[in-house]
């Protein structure tokens, strides 16, 4: 882990108690299913599929939350509660928004996992 | 990562401070990096088994024999609360903690409700995980053993209570009530605060002749000294300000029947010479009225005052002492009938447990029994029957502990000193009274079950204190601003140790 990783991922190495190896871990677990959930997340917002959609944000929100708590973790709760409200339009743009944040969060995991 | 298995490494016995076998923890969530965690760092402390779905944790449990379980509650298969509810059916012992993304969701609510034994918020922090489910092991542990106290007698009515116990200072009291109560003479019934004086009227007005027909009963002490002739006397249309029409009296609305006057020596003279011509004769006047009216009431006193004291002080009247003295029903504190508190507690409890509906409490481990037999019950019966209910509705887990217990009666709490006339002695200085909101926090942190009582006796303390240095110590004008009796100020300086120097002070 580089020092520059370490200042990034702080906070998740403090819910760790500081266990690099642990991190690296997790960090493998989520940069492989990461890619997975977020093609799922994007499938069912196309075909309107809501129900399911909040689920896949609620599977993605925790397994990113290890590493992130704030942005653009925190939005994906956005994109679940307009979901489970039947709210297509602002499930969609808040996807379309969060999407490219999301993507750059899960390199960074990615290059943590080594 | 195998899924259903045990993920520790195969290796001898692991002991751990549980003091057998390492005790077995299952972790059912469809996040993988959680599965991963909690078999990393949770295994120093329990054999880590795992499961990805609803199904593979419910069939896993039911093959295992576990001390806890780690569960999301939201599962793609099956709600977690259905889960849990099934994992409740198989093993209502088990605790189960939680794991929620969203920790302030209604969910995370509905589950401590039902009884999780806590929930985590994620993402996980490793050692408040690790503290919570040693935590969890311990009390699946504790609650194991048989319970001392089962929480399934049958609990009676309100008034039952009285009649528990067979400790010989109790059939003394159950002798007299007998004894007197077809007798139509007063009675007074002495004893500290809580013993349940206002249990023995009730018992004597329904072993008494007037069973069928009105019980009353007016706490002088709650009453500032004119409302009070005027509840008990009744008053006419224009007696005073504010008197707008006639009102019947608690004498003449309980004609026939037994009234119960309890704190019997906080009351004004003027009152006190009232209700001693009731007593010999059975007459009355309305407050601002003329017509003398007459009643037939059988009146049942009761106090926890020293009223011989009170008449050497020149505060309460002699003659009303012994009209009201006639029979005197003594209440001995809880300390003083301890073989009683097993009783008590099992009464206490089958009724709290089918009040708030706990079907699954099963009683108290002999550890908390002990504890609760031990303690000296400076708030009597009152406080053993608060402290069972808050303990009942704290736990999670069929057992009780000593755990769930006030601090007061584990120990890790000093307990608040007690006489017969001063029922608590705040801890803070009161004389800035700005110390309330921290006082509360204490008392709730400590699991008090006499919040109210020690938040008012603080505020009540710092009032009189005030106004006594307002008024340079003078006792008259004090009750006068204060609006209550001189004698029970005296009695609140007494209680309180205020201590009348050039400047008020409260001793220490």
């Amino acid at each position: 882990m580089t020092e520059s990783q370490r200042q990034r991922f702080s906070a998740a190495l403090g819910r760790v108690a500081g266990d690099e190896e642990v991190l690296e871990m997790l960090a493998k677990i989520a940069a492989e299913d990461a890619p997975g959930l977020m093609s799922q997340l994007q499938d069912h917002i196309q075909q309107g599929e809501l129900a399911e959609a909040a689920k896949v944000g609620h599977a993605l929100k925790g397994l990113l939350s290890t590493f992130e708590t704030g942005e653009p973790v925190s939005e994906l709760q956005s994109l679940i509660d307009a979901a489970r409200a039947g709210d297509e339009a602002s499930a969609t743009s808040v996807h379309a928004s969060v999407r490219p944040q999301i993507n750059t969060l899960v390199t960074e995991i990615d290059a943590l996992a080594g | 990562m195998a899924t259903g298995t045990t993920l520790s490494k195969p290796q001898p016995i692991l002991r751990s401070k549980w003091s057998k076998a390492m005790p077995s923890l299952l972790v059912i969530d469809d996040d993988r990096a959680i599965l991963a965690l909690a078999e990393k760092t949770l295994s120093p402390i329990a054999d880590i088994t795992t499961c990805a779905s609803a199904g593979e944790g419910l069939a896993e449990l039911r093959r295992g024999s576990y001390d806890a379980v780690l569960l999301d509650i939201q599962l793609p298969d099956q709600n977690g609360l259905a889960v849990y509810c099934e994992i409740r059916e198989h093993d209502r012992r088990i605790p189960v903690i939680f794991m929620t993304v969203e920790a302030a969701s209604n969910t995370a609510i509905e589950a401590m409700q039902l009884g999780a034994f806590d929930y985590i918020a994620k993402p996980l922090h490793v050692e408040p995980l690790r503290d919570l489910v040693e935590k969890a092991i311990e009390q699946r542990q504790i609650s194991s053993v048989p319970v001392a106290i089962s929480a399934d007698d049958e609990g009676g009515d309100q008034a039952a209570e009285l009649f528990i116990g067979r400790s010989p200072a109790m059939l003394d009291v159950f002798k007299a009530i007998g004894k007197v109560a077809k007798q139509d003479v007063p009675i007074l019934v002495r004893g500290e605060s809580g013993t349940g004086k206002e249990l023995v009227a009730r018992a004597l007005f329904q072993y008494s002749h007037r069973s069928e027909e009105t019980f009353l009963a007016v706490n002088c002490a709650a009453l500032p000294d004119n409302l009070l002739e005027s509840e008990l006397f009744g008053h006419e249309k224009g007696a005073f300000t504010g008197a707008e029409s006639r009102r019947i009296g608690k004498f003449e609305q309980c004609n026939g029947g037994t009234l119960f006057l309890d704190e019997i020596g906080d009351m004004a003279p003027t009152v006190q010479a009232k209700v001693l011509r009731v007593l010999q004769e059975q007459r009355f006047e309305r407050v601002g009225g003329n017509k003398e009216l007459t009643t037939d009431v059988r009146i049942i006193a009761a106090t926890n005052r020293p009223l011989e004291q009170m008449v050497d002080d020149g505060e309460y009247r002699e003659d009303l002492l012994y009209r009201l003295n006639g029979v005197t029903i003594e209440l001995p504190p809880l300390r003083d009938r301890l073989s009683d508190v097993p009783s008590l507690i099992r009464f206490f409890l089958a009724q709290a447990k089918k009040e708030f509906n706990k079907p699954d409490l099963e009683g108290l481990s002999p550890e908390a029994v002990a504890l609760l037999t031990a303690y000296d019950w400076p708030g009597n019966v009152r406080q053993l029957r608060a402290v069972i209910r808050r303990c009942v509705l704290d736990t999670v887990m069929p057992v009780i502990t000593p755990d769930i217990l006030p601090g007061a009666i584990t120990g890790t709490v000093s307990p608040v000193k007690k006489t017969p006339t001063q029922d608590v002695v705040p801890r803070e200085e009161p004389t800035e009274g700005t110390q309330l909101p921290q006082l509360v926090q204490r008392l709730l942190d400590e699991r008090s079950t006499n919040i109210y009582a020690e938040a008012m006796e603080y505020m009540e303390r710092f009032v009189i204190l005030k106004v006594l240095q307002t008024t340079d110590g003078n006792q008259s004008q004090a009750a006068e601003m204060l609006g209550i009796t001189r004698g029970k100020l005296r009695d609140r300086i007494n209680s309180y140790n205020i201590v009348l120097k050039s400047d008020v002070s409260v001793e220490k």
